[in-house]
């Protein structure tokens, strides 16, 4: 009997019970379509995030105090140090910025709103790559002078002005108990972010910070962007640390961490990673859930068509030929199923990604895998009831009734 | 090309154990239009399923066309039901869901018999038994006689060295059953050899030879006279 023909007949066995062979599938249904929209959906919020921590700058490195040391006041960073570090590693280094920031409130006539100050330098909107939409940014005057001007993202100036073009209007900043009258200089488009939510930032000079918050000229870290043609940011950071480290006489303490939005990439990859493939996992079990249901319907099956089977050995069917048969009745069933999970794991994989806002679309990847699983499924937990009918002796068969 | 020698089945073991078989012993021929009767329990069908290689026999030999049955694996077995014998059934065994056509074709779908070879030999056999105007119906659209015609022609198609039926009429009126007698006949006439089951004289006189079975052994064995 050819493989065709084996097919024919379990197509048949399947439709003559449509509804008993589609509760089989609902199992595999359910487990196929969950593991399909699980790993593309993880696939997709992983690419997402990757492609918004890049647009951090995969070529910027922050250096910080390490947690656990005791920093003396001459160990902290300063101002001077940004363009100490300019200027000894000009080959390599595009901007040095502070890395400070604050909370505070901004009031206007209309409204209030809570947010978050950044000291800046005339380099912050290229190394934090903000986009203007309206006035300009910080300048050298605005630094040297400790100018009480300020740029605010565009969503803060629909909130306060209901409008984005409002540079050179007045605002109220607060910080602690302290309020001074700010001039908006500019304004920069505030970029979506996933989940939606992220605090609101604005960006001083840092001389006013410094002014404002009493920082002592002193810094909580700084961020380098290097250069794109540096071609290992990891050893010119050792460089640079060593340099900061001989300036501040503490050479080899080890006082000074770095962090890149590489390294935070590949810890958020490898957790995003592990999460997927635990849930894939808890959606695994109901496909051996699926599976064993398939067996159950293959048994019954078995027993129920015990005449049948008889009378196909009466007629000179081999063992080989039954057993066929049933494994390919499974594997039919569990292909089906797996068929139709694939396609409700796409239709739930675009909903969950336009609900979360990302690019999800079903990778060839996991539709291959989710039939490979599926035949397997079918043939594993089709052996047995196969084997058991197969092997059924051709007058007890025809004896059954 | 049949031979049965000291032929002997026991069913079960111990004290519940029933010898079906005693001991038979005979010949079948070529061509032959054989007659087994004997009241019900006798062991027609305990004979019958072993000639039909469907059961084996405890002891004794059994051999087909100079093939040692008793020898043969359940794989060759398998081939011998498939090629050397048909194999007709009181209660027909017509696979319920499939039309008459497709039930023809089962056995040489085993046979490995191509898809236009099968339908162009199904359509023939079955004009011969003649249902051809019944082809495409399912058994439950079937009358008695007509359903055993289609197992008659699922027995014939892939031209057996014989043919085996228990009891064949057992499940119909004297009208169908005549009917099916006198395909017998046209049969054997054309040099099918055949073993009939049955428990009515009138039916046994019909063919050429009868083997009278009693109580699992062969009492009588006698040529009909014409
Ligand atoms: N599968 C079986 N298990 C046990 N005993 C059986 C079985 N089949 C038949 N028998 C017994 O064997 C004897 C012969 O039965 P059978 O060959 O069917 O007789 P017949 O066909 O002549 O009526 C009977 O006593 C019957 O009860
Ligand atoms: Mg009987």
């Amino acid at each position: 009997m050819n493989i065709v023909e084996a097919f024919l007949i379990s197509f048949q066995a399947i439709w003559s019970n449509k509804l008993r062979s589609i509760l089989t599938m609902l199992g595999l249904i359910i487990g196929i379509s969950s593991v399909v929209t699980i790993v593309s959906l993880g696939n997709a919020t992983q690419i997402t995030i990757e492609e918004e921590l890049s647009s951090l700058g995969v070529n910027s490195v922050y250096i910080y105090y390490e947690k656990s040391a005791i920093i003396k006041p001459s160990e902290k960073f300063v101002f001077n140090d940004m363009s100490y570090i300019e200027e000894n590693f000009i080959e390599s280094v595009l901007f040095v910025t502070p890395n400070i920031s604050r909370p505070g409130e901004i009031i206007s006539d209309i409204s209030d709103a809570g947010l978050i100050f950044n000291a800046s330098t005339t380099d912050t909107d290229e190394s934090e790559d903000l986009t203007l939409i309206d006035g300009r940014f910080l300048n050298d005057f605005d630094i040297s002078g400790y100018k009480k001007n300020i740029v605010i993202d565009s969503d803060i100036a629909v909130e306060l002005f209901d409008d984005t073009k409002i540079s050179g209007n007045k605002i109220l900043v607060k910080t602690g108990n302290v309020s001074n009258s700010y001039n908006i200089v500019g304004v920069y488009q505030k970029e979506e972010t996933i989940g939606g939510f992220s605090s609101a930032v604005a960006y001083l000079p840092y001389t006013t910070m410094d002014m404002i918050y009493k920082l002592n000229g002193q810094m909580d870290g700084i961020k380098i962007t290097f250069n794109s043609t540096v071609e290992d940011p990891d050893l010119e950071k050792e460089r640079i640390i060593t340099a900061i480290e001989r300036r501040k006489n503490n050479l080899g303490e080890e006082k000074y961490s770095t962090f890149s939005a590489e390294d935070l990439i590949e810890t958020v990859s490898t957790t995003l990673g592990m999460i997927t493939l635990f849930i894939s996992a808890i959606a695994a079990i109901s496909l051996i859930v699926g599976g064993i249901g398939v067996m159950n319907i293959m048994l019954v099956s078995v027993t129920e068509r015990t005449r049948e089977i008889g009378i196909r050995k009466a007629l000179g069917a081999q063992y080989s030929d039954i057993m066929i048969q049933f494994l390919i009745e499974a594997v039919t069933i569990s292909i089906i199923g797996g068929f139709i999970g694939s396609i409700f794991g796409g239709v739930f994989t675009s909903i969950g990604g336009k609900l979360m806002d990302i690019n999800a679309v079903v990778s060839a990847d996991s539709l291959i895998l989710a039939i490979i699983f599926s035949t397997s499924i079918g043939i594993f937990f089709g052996i047995y009831p196969a084997n058991k009918a197969a092997k059924l002796d051709p007058i007890e068969a025809l004896r059954h009734e | 090309m049949l031979t049965v020698k000291n032929l002997k089945k026991v069913y079960g073991s111990g004290e519940i154990s029933v010898q079906a078989l005693k001991g038979i012993n005979f010949t079948i021929t070529e061509g032959e239009y054989v007659s087994i009767i004997g009241p019900s329990g006798s062991g027609k069908s305990t004979l019958m399923n072993i000639l039909g290689c469907l059961d084996k026999a405890s002891e004794g030999e059994y051999i087909l066309e100079n093939h040692p049955i008793q020898t043969l694996s359940a794989k060759e077995l398998a081939v011998v039901r498939n090629k050397k014998i048909g194999f007709v059934f009181q209660s027909y065994n017509l696979l319920p869901k499939m039309t008459a056509i497709r039930n023809v074709e089962l056995s040489m779908i085993y046979a490995g018999v191509s898809r236009e070879e099968r339908k162009k030999r199904a359509m023939d056999v079955l004009k011969k038994v003649g249902l051809e105007d019944r082809m495409n119906h399912k058994p439950t659209e079937l009358s008695g006689g007509q359903k055993q015609r289609v197992a008659i022609a699922r027995a014939l198609v892939n031209n057996p060295s014989i043919i085996l039926a228990d009891e064949p009429t057992g499940n119909l009126d004297s009208e169908s059953a005549q009917g099916i007698l006198k395909l017998f006949n046209e049969l054997n006439a054309e040099g099918k050899t055949i073993i009939i089951v049955t428990h009515e004289n009138e039916i046994a006189r019909v063919t050429k030879r009868i083997l009278n079975f009693r109580d699992g052994l062969l009492v009588s064995d006698q040529e009909v006279a014409k």
